[in-house]
């Protein structure tokens, strides 16, 4: 099952902050560090298991896929709730 | 009748047929401002044509059989016919123009963002803030010296690799000929915080960036009109200042001793 930006969702990226807007919701949200990085991985669809290996690789965590992958799941599942991804 | 206007660089057809005996007020509007900015003989290109039609029922304060066209949204459709209980007031009408206008701006790259401002040394100071929080008056002061460039819209473009700020529409709170009719570059956007310390404080661009957002969130409703923000957002974001003062009495000075 893959994870993907769900349609008329539009983001930018400032200084490293990645900011996201839902017209449908008129809100924005502020991503932090972590899940403005998994939100650049979903540029296009992908995996829980793909993102969690990209998002390890960046943080040299190799090995340690166990503990990002909760910490991911947990991140994309709030991404969901907010409407902002869709599967 | 035929009227042409010029509103943020785009000329605009108004088609107003002469049995609708117009909301006096809007004819009234009109008729007033002939000749002065906004209203103008006649536009070389006409980007917009708004046609309106309908009669008015005589001593009724409704008015039927009112068909608009292009990009004009209409308040209610009873029965087949459209109501304009509203639009006895001109003020109703600029609404509907904005929306108009709005859509075409859109459709030139350009963005609506919500602001008043203006212009100071050529360049447009724009002033942002939530709703209540003393745009207009904070405008009203600055206008014993300076032209307002917008009251409550703004038309933000990129012209020439500069960014620059047109006035939307006739203001529903200020006397229209009092804006100024042309396009001035962005000097600066401020946001006016109450504080016993004067100072200017620029703001962080990522807090600009969102602070630029939250003001236009109302006016966000579409995809491309979302992408369009963003990008004036970003754009602007390194424009944005904290102005600390405690009285807004002071602010011709305070302009003077920043200079803004």
């Amino acid at each position: 099952m893959k994870y993907k930006i769900k349609e008329g969702v539009v983001w930018e990226e400032i200084d490293g902050k990645i900011t996201v807007l839902d017209p449908k919701q008129g809100k924005y949200f502020v991503l932090n560090e972590t899940a403005g990085d998994i939100w650049k991985c979903l540029k296009r669809p992908m995996t829980e298991e793909d993102v969690v290996k990209k998002i390890c690789l960046k943080y040299e965590k190799n090995g340690k896929e166990k503990e990002m992958e909760v910490q991911i799941k947990e991140c994309l599942e709030e991404l969901v709730r907010l409407k902002l991804l869709g599967q | 009748m035929v009227y042409y206007l010029k509103i943020a660089g785009i000329g605009v057809k108004v088609n107003c047929p002469k049995n609708l005996c117009l909301f006096d007020g809007w004819k009234i509007f009109f008729e007033e401002k002939w000749g002065k900015p906004f209203l103008v003989k006649k536009v070389k290109d006409v980007s917009l044509t708004i046609y309106l039609e309908g009669v008015k029922i005589k001593g009724a304060k409704s008015i039927t059989k009112t068909v608009p066209r292009e990009s004009i949204i209409l308040p209610k459709v009873r029965s087949g016919k459209i109501y304009f209980d509203n639009l006895l007031n001109p003020g109703y009408l600029l609404v509907l123009f904005r929306e108009a206008v709005g859509d075409f701006i859109l459709k030139k790259e350009g963005a609506i963002m919500h602001a008043s401002g203006v212009v100071i040394n050529d360049k447009a100071l724009l002033i942002m803030g939530e709703s209540g929080s003393g745009k207009t008056t904070t405008l009203k002061k600055l206008m014993g010296k300076y032209r307002p460039i917008a009251e409550d819209d703004v038309a933000i473009e990129v012209l020439d690799n500069k960014i620059v700020a047109s006035p939307v529409l006739f203001s529903v709170k200020l006397d229209s000929n009092l804006l100024v009719s042309k396009s001035y570059e962005v000097g600066k956007i401020i946001t006016i915080k109450k504080n016993k310390k004067l100072d200017l404080i620029k703001m962080p661009k990522v807090k600009a960036f969102q602070f630029l957002l939250e003001q236009s969130k109302s006016l966000i409703n579409t995809k491309s009109n979302a992408l369009r923000i963003m990008k004036f957002a970003k754009l602007l974001s390194d424009k944005v200042y904290t102005l600390n003062c405690q009285k807004e009495d002071e602010l011709n000075d305070i302009i003077r001793e920043l200079n803004i």
